[in-house]
């Protein structure tokens, strides 16, 4: 008998008996379930989170920030710079013979949550027309644009559906000046609907900025970034630095990923290793249960290779299938469920990169699981195991 | 307790596969301790801070500045003691990745403003008398190599050098103990003036101003009297104390407290799978010994007692060494994050949960051994 045709009669074996050892079974598929739910719940907070800021960004948009500015708020783009800016080679033209370059004014406000009078803060854009083309997954659900010269804003659907004052035709105080809500928006579920958006120029007298803070550009295609970026680094009347606006999300982002990920590995690994001993357990009863039909076998001329393959693929059997239940969960429980942390409205996400990651952990479970209660089962001395009762 | 050795020989019959459980449920101890450690640490560590001590923002955001001429409308208002301005400083040294905490503060408010600061008079003359002088923690110190007298290219990530350079030359005049509940236990301390007056743009401005109030029981209302001076200006102010600062801050990260519950109770469902599975194996192989047990006039709930003692006994050892591990780990966490971990009851919500652990688990295998007829036992029925 061929050794394929050894480790397939040997495993069917091992398999129909699974069900008349149901109990300790359950421990190695219920053990990775656990591991995979709780470790892909946790990473499915920083996948969400990216999922939901990236949604509506593209790869031909791009962010000009001043040279050494951490984040778009200690950044500041001159009107003059802004100019430059818009006319640099790359930008793409709209319709209307337009370079798509929006300079961009962002204040942080403090507005009040509904649920328990506490204070937030929330982001506060100044844009303009070329943002708005720009912004094409952007769509009105009630009111109208904000008009220039007037304090006038629109909301982010969530942001008006959690905070106070924020509903259509409302008057809002921001640092002691009034605003009067004219339109609530969405936006295809990105994090912008966590924010309010006004004109640049009424936001920068508002709030008594003497620049814009960033610049919101459109290239003509993903492949101009680099003759872009060229163009306004080697300028010498600009101090700027250019990124993919991709990019800079996730830059601005990692360190909050970072630790996300950090505590879903760790408590992934730790509970890992104790699925790892739960399963060693199983399968090392498994074998003793079964040393009887394992000496039969060898008796008769199966290899120890047979043995040793269909031991680690009983294992397997029990871990990936406890991997999908793991996911499973996982993603009943929590996919799409919204949280409200950092100020913004994310919904957890538990994608087939997190159903991977689950099934390549289980076969690492199930492995190292399987690994020495298969080369006992190899190891049985044949004679002492037949006379056993 | 004359049973303990029949209890200790039942947990080791078979050597392997109770080491195995054992290690299993001490890993999920293990985790539990570390987990519900760094929750009882970070809210042990809110709880800590100084009651005293205000920090006043602009009510805008906390990004945005506040004029400097506040700290001196600041320090009118009855029931302050001290006010200084603080603008925090995210420098690197010399690769992106060494980060220096900064803190450019009024080196004569300083010692008033902050109660757990230590730091001897002649350190703070030498800040007061030198431009670029710096002081720092003694972790800091260590981390870097620094000493007295060295001169230290600071790169500010976010305050611009007017010279149009992210470069901040500072001269070290002080190492001081960063121990005792300080705000600034792991800060440079620079003179305000110096980068004030040297960045591009901002001057005058400062992003929070640190108060001390003379009486904790009335930092409410001071804090109250306070935004009330601002109400209405260019640059209102919110001023909450430290405690209420940083509860915010862990608010922003979510509900922890709910998460560490769900992985724990996680884990602990998994459990009760692999404890229950090696008692019930257990006790299944043993029905011959048991019942003997009872033949020898052992009753019914003498033997069901004896198989509970048993998962009893087991997962509270298990639960010692896992929680022992974890408890090697907190001193750890002392010194990296300064967190205070209240062993204690965490010890005692530690066994309490392995005794759930060993009723749950026990209980089924117990039953069996208990309702055991000695006649089909025996008899191998």
């Amino acid at each position: 008998m061929s050794l394929f045709a050894q480790i397939w009669a040997v495993t069917a074996m091992n398999v129909r008996a699974i069900r008349s050892r149901a109990g300790a079974s359950a421990v190695v598929v219920i053990g990775v379930a656990t591991v995979v739910a709780v470790m892909v719940s946790l990473l499915s907070i920083a996948t969400g989170l990216m999922q939901t800021v990236n949604r509506n960004v593209r790869p031909d948009d791009v962010i000009v920030l001043s040279a050494g500015a951490p984040a778009i708020y200690m950044s500041s783009i001159s009107r003059t710079a802004a100019a430059i800016i818009a006319d640099a080679p790359g930008v793409k033209i709209d319709t209307n013979g337009k370079p798509m370059a929006q300079p961009n004014a962002i204040v942080v406000v403090e507005v009040t949550k509904k649920r328990d009078g506490g204070s937030a803060n929330i982001g506060f854009l100044g844009s303009g027309d070329e943002g708005a083309r720009m912004a094409s997954t952007l769509k009105l659900l009630a009111g109208r644009r904000f008009r220039p010269g007037v304090r006038e804003l629109i909301v982010g659907k969530e942001a008006s559906a959690q905070y106070r004052n924020l509903g259509l035709g409302d008057h809002i105080a921001l640092r002691g000046s009034e605003w009067t809500v004219v339109g609530v928006f969405s936006d295809n579920g990105g994090s912008d609907e966590n924010q309010l958006i006004g004109d640049a120029d009424t936001v920068m007298t508002a709030f008594d900025r003497p620049a814009f803070q960033s610049m919101s550009v459109r290239l003509a295609s993903p492949a101009m970034f680099e003759r872009f970026k060229d163009a306004l680094t080697s300028n010498p009347q600009l101090s700027v630095e250019v990124k993919r606006t991709s990019d800079y999300t996730r830059d601005q982002l990692k360190p909050v990923t970072g630790v996300l990920n950090f505590v879903g590995y760790f408590v992934g690994v730790i509970m890992a290793v104790g699925a790892v001993f739960g399963a060693i357990n199983t399968m090392y009863s498994a074998v003793d249960a079964r040393a009887r039909e394992i000496a039969t076998l060898r008796a008769i001329g199966f290899g120890g290779a047979a043995v040793v393959v269909s031991v680690l693929v009983e294992s397997l059997l029990l871990a990936v299938p406890g991997a999908l239940l793991g996911v499973g969960v996982a993603w009943l429980l929590f996919n799409g469920h919204a949280v409200q942390a950092l100020n913004l409205t994310f919904s957890l996400a538990v994608t087939p990169a997190l159903l991977e990651l689950a099934i390549v952990w289980s076969l690492v479970i199930g492995l190292i699981g399987g690994l020495a209660p298969s080369v006992r089962a190899a190891r049985l001395p044949v004679a002492t195991a037949l006379r056993a009762t | 307790m004359k049973f303990l050795p029949l209890i200790w020989a039942g947990i080791w019959r078979k050597p392997g596969r109770a080491i195995l459980t054992l290690l299993s449920v001490a890993n999920a101890f293990l985790l539990f301790g570390i987990l519900q450690g760094f929750a009882s640490g970070l809210n042990h560590a809110v709880g800590e801070t100084h009651a005293d001590v205000l920090l006043t923002f602009s009510r805008v955001s906390q990004v945005e500045p506040l004029p400097v001429s506040q700290v001196a409308q600041i320090r009118t208002v009855p029931g302050v003691r001290a006010a200084t301005p603080v603008v925090p400083i995210i420098a690197s040294y010399r690769a992106p990745t060494q980060i220096v905490p900064a803190e450019a503060v009024d080196p004569k408010a300083i010692l008033a403003v902050d109660p757990g600061l230590t730091i001897p008079q002649t350190m703070i003359d030498a800040l007061s008398s030198t431009r670029t002088g710096a002081l720092v923690s003694k972790r800091l110190a260590t981390r870097y190599g620094w000493k007295v007298g060295d001169r230290v290219p600071l790169r500010a990530l976010q305050i611009q050098n007017s010279n149009g350079t992210p470069t901040w030359p500072v001269d070290i005049v002080g190492v001081f103990d960063g121990k005792g509940g300080t705000l600034f236990a792991n800060a440079m301390l620079l003179n305000f003036d110096y980068v004030d007056q040297g960045r591009a743009t901002g001057a005058g401005t400062t992003n929070v101003i640190f108060v001390r109030v003379d009486d904790p029981n009335h930092a409410t209302r001071v804090a109250q009297a306070i935004d009330r001076l601002f109400a209405n200006s260019a640059h209102e102010t919110k001023t909450s104390t430290v405690r209420e600062v940083a509860q915010d801050q862990i608010k922003q990260l979510g509900d922890i407290g709910f998460v560490i519950n769900a992985i724990v109770g996680a884990v602990f469902f998994a459990l009760l799978f692999s404890v229950g599975a090696l008692m019930m194996q257990s006790v299944r192989e043993r029905t011959p010994e048991l019942a003997v047990l009872k033949t020898l006039g052992f009753t019914d709930r003498a033997v069901m007692g004896l198989v509970m003692a048993e998962s009893l006994t087991f997962c509270l050892v298990s639960a010692a060494v896992g929680l022992g591990l974890a408890a090697l780990l907190f001193p750890v966490a002392r010194q990296t994050i300064g967190f205070d971990v209240q062993a204690g009851p965490l010890m005692l919500a530690g066994f309490g949960l392995a005794v759930v652990l060993a009723l749950i688990s026990g209980g089924p295998p117990a039953i069996r051994a208990m309702r055991l007829e000695v006649v089909d036992a025996l008899a191998g029925r």
